[in-house]
């Protein structure tokens, strides 16, 4: 009855787009699927997004030319107040490999274009911006390894890249990275100032890319998975629990409660962790050692509780396809609750000594703001989103593992600056605790794994979770002898770094540390 | 100002010394085999995900390479003879990489 209801909403939403929409078919619970022809992608893109509030989740392009005979793109919409996806798939030829670009029409499709490009070798026609993205100037501009026949090595050439041009005089360039003098990660930035505030930004990435999903290309499953943990230093579980929803969805399989349950239990462990480091880290953009220790301190005992609960401080190999690998004893799920109600009362006190230290409110106050506009329009995700009003949480949207069961808030600000991101943080170290709580009051007993079944080839599906940086979205299309034979991975890193320069022109030059640990990005998993 | 000063002073030292006291009990560090229980059926070298065990097709010998291992206990988790097992050994340190690869002479008559 209710599926009904839904295959209605979802016909209304469509029927305006009436005949350009080739077929549609209903392919999973959640999931509608319109195939359309190439011409019409700005036209039913841009009404998606702009006339019915839907949200670019991700885009794939595969080649599927040994069993389709053609390119495919994917672009999937969310639409979280019906709690579905809407996945537009058009076809490209071999012979024409070129598509009209939506980003003039859906800015959030930018990258995932320009990807295409660099890894298909699929055009988007019309695209503002035609420099190569996740391959550097110096790939040669005709080789594409994600195509099935690519043939590597490639021997590199001389750099094409450029930089945007300042003409007035008095714009001083200032470049950054991409090896940096602390422990993050290679990205370079270069600032175009006068004075000491920022004009223009510009943030070159992917230098840590590794070819994941090339080389996961062919991986059974079982191992896949492996790979999957690795996407991410500090998001490992909300991968591998992404992308064990994928196969559990493409195979049809449900899961026993008590493997959603942990589940649940051991992702809110990984927010706790990560949320509680990242406000001790946040210290570090004004210089307050004192909430920089404490919050390493704190993440430290919660790494140390991962380590006794499953063996890995970043909660590494407890995820099975199909469940849990290994079970929590009873006793281990008390020290949990031991050890939170410990950390939650020092965590206060970080918080209050922090937000009561005058230095700490004016550095973090009106900087680096992201307006809710810009957020939507880039389709910006979890702490960043949230902190600037838009109301996305895909635990809420879209609930997996036993994100139903529980109750919690969806901490919610409006300011969009970094004292609202660390606020939104706060928040959700507070609503994490609240449902780890009612995770162990409600844990039922039982299995925690089902043996996943033969999955037919060229099944495709999704999974996804709200990652402490927010939501990951792994796309899978299973091949022949359960194998992987496209993996697209998008991890919340891929949605906000694009908006990061948007929030400093108009700050000065020291407080960009700031802003950029207050949006708290990966590099790899953005680069993968 | 106080407040901050009487929480550094409630805190204390939290640094600790290396080595530090054992790894917690479900630990996955440095895999042991048992070459005696081994039969060489080699599930574990099918079963890793990094391609840290290998074996060699000429003679039974199961080769570990501690470097590539990502601790993942798959070997361990699927071994029939119970052969394999990880232990909470986290210090892993060498200067040269061959220290890291333990090349195991096993019993079993199965390989070839
Ligand atoms: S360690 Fe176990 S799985 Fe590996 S070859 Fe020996 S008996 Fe087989
Ligand atoms: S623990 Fe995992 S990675 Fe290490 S040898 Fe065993 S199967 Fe391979």
């Amino acid at each position: 009855m209710i599926q009904l209801t839904k295959k209605q909403v979802v016909t209304r939403l469509l029927q305006a787009l009436g005949k350009k929409i080739v077929s549609s078919t209903l392919i999973r619970e959640h999931e509608t699927e319109i195939v359309i022809e190439k011409t019409y992608l700005p036209e039913v893109c841009s009404y998606l997004v702009n006339e019915k509030q839907g949200r670019l989740f991700t885009m794939v392009g595969n080649d599927e030319r040994q069993h389709l005979g053609s390119f495919v793109l994917y672009y999937v919409f969310s639409f979280d107040q019906i709690d579905h996806f809407i996945t537009v798939k058009t076809l490209i030829d071999e012979a024409d490999p070129v598509f009209p670009s939506i980003s003039v029409q859906v800015p959030a499709a930018n990258w995932y274009e320009r990807e295409v490009k660099d890894l298909l070798g699929l055009r988007a026609l019309g695209h503002p911006d035609r420099r190569p993205l996740v391959l550097h100037g110096d790939w040669p501009e005709d080789q594409y390894p994600l195509r099935k026949d690519f043939q590597g090595p490639v021997a590199r050439q001389s750099d094409r890249e450029t930089t945007m041009q300042y003409e007035g005089r008095d714009v001083t360039e200032i470049p950054v990275g991409p090896i940096h003098a602390g422990i993050i990660e290679p990205g370079h930035f270069r600032f175009g100032a006068v004075g000491d505030t920022v004009l223009h930004l510009e943030a070159k990435l992917f230098y840590t890319h590794r070819g994941i999903e090339k080389s996961s290309e062919g991986l059974p499953l079982s191992k896949a998975l492996f790979t999957a943990e690795r996407i991410c230093g500090v998001c490992a579980l909300s991968h591998a629990v992404a992308f064990a929803q994928a196969v559990e969805s493409a195979a049809q399989v449900t899961l026993p409660p008590r493997a959603l349950y942990l589940r649940t239990l051991l992702l809110e462990l990984e927010r706790l962790y990560n949320h509680i480091g990242d406000i001790g880290n946040m210290c570090a953009g004004f210089g307050f050692a004192v909430g920089i220790s404490h919050g390493a301190r704190l993440r430290e005992q919660l790494q140390q509780l991962n380590e006794q609960l499953v063996g890995h401080r970043f909660l590494r190999g407890v995820i099975a396809l199909g469940g849990l690998r290994f079970d929590l004893a009873p006793a281990e799920i008390r020290s949990v609750s031991d050890v939170l109600s410990q950390v939650e009362a020092d965590f206060d006190q970080l918080v209050e000594i922090i937000l009561s230290h005058e230095i700490a409110m004016d550095r973090m106050a009106t900087t680096g703001v992201l307006s809710l506009e810009q957020a939507v329009d880039l389709a910006v995700v979890g702490v960043a989103a949230r902190a600037s009003g838009h109301s996305v949480d895909i635990r809420r949207d879209h609930p997996y593992a036993a994100y139903r069961q529980v109750e919690f808030p969806v901490a919610l600000q409006t300011a969009g600056d970094v004292l609202a991101r660390f606020n939104v943080r706060v928040a959700e170290v507070k609503s994490s605790l609240l449902m780890i709580q009612q995770v162990i009051e409600q844990l039922p007993s039982g299995a925690i794994a089902v043996p996943i079944p033969a999955i037919k080839p060229y099944t495709q599906a999704m999974g996804w979770a709200e990652s402490p940086r927010g939501e990951v979205c792994h796309w899978l299309m299973v091949g022949p002898e359960q194998t992987v034979f496209r993996y697209r991975i998008r991890s919340a890193a891929y949605s906000n770094w694009p908006a990061v320069p948007l929030t400093v022109p108009g700050n000065i030059v020291p407080d960009f540390p700031l802003i950029n640990k207050s949006f708290e990005l990966c590099y790899s998993c953005c680069d993968r | 100002m106080f407040e901050i000063l009487r929480k550094i002073w409630q805190t204390g030292t939290v640094t600790k010394r290396q080595p530090l006291a054992e790894a917690a009990g479900k630990y996955r560090g440095k895999i042991e085999l048992d070459a005696a229980k081994c039969n060489g059926c080699r599930d574990c070298v099918g079963i890793c995900p990094s391609g840290a065990l290998s074996g060699s097709s000429d003679r039974p010998q199961i080769i570990i390479e501690h470097h590539k291992c990502v601790f993942c206990g798959s070997c361990a988790d699927n071994c029939e003879q119970r052969a394999i097992k990880m232990t909470n050994q986290c210090y892993l340190e060498a200067k040269d990489k061959q220290d890291l690869i333990a090349r195991i002479e096993v019993s079993g008559e199965k390989c070839g």
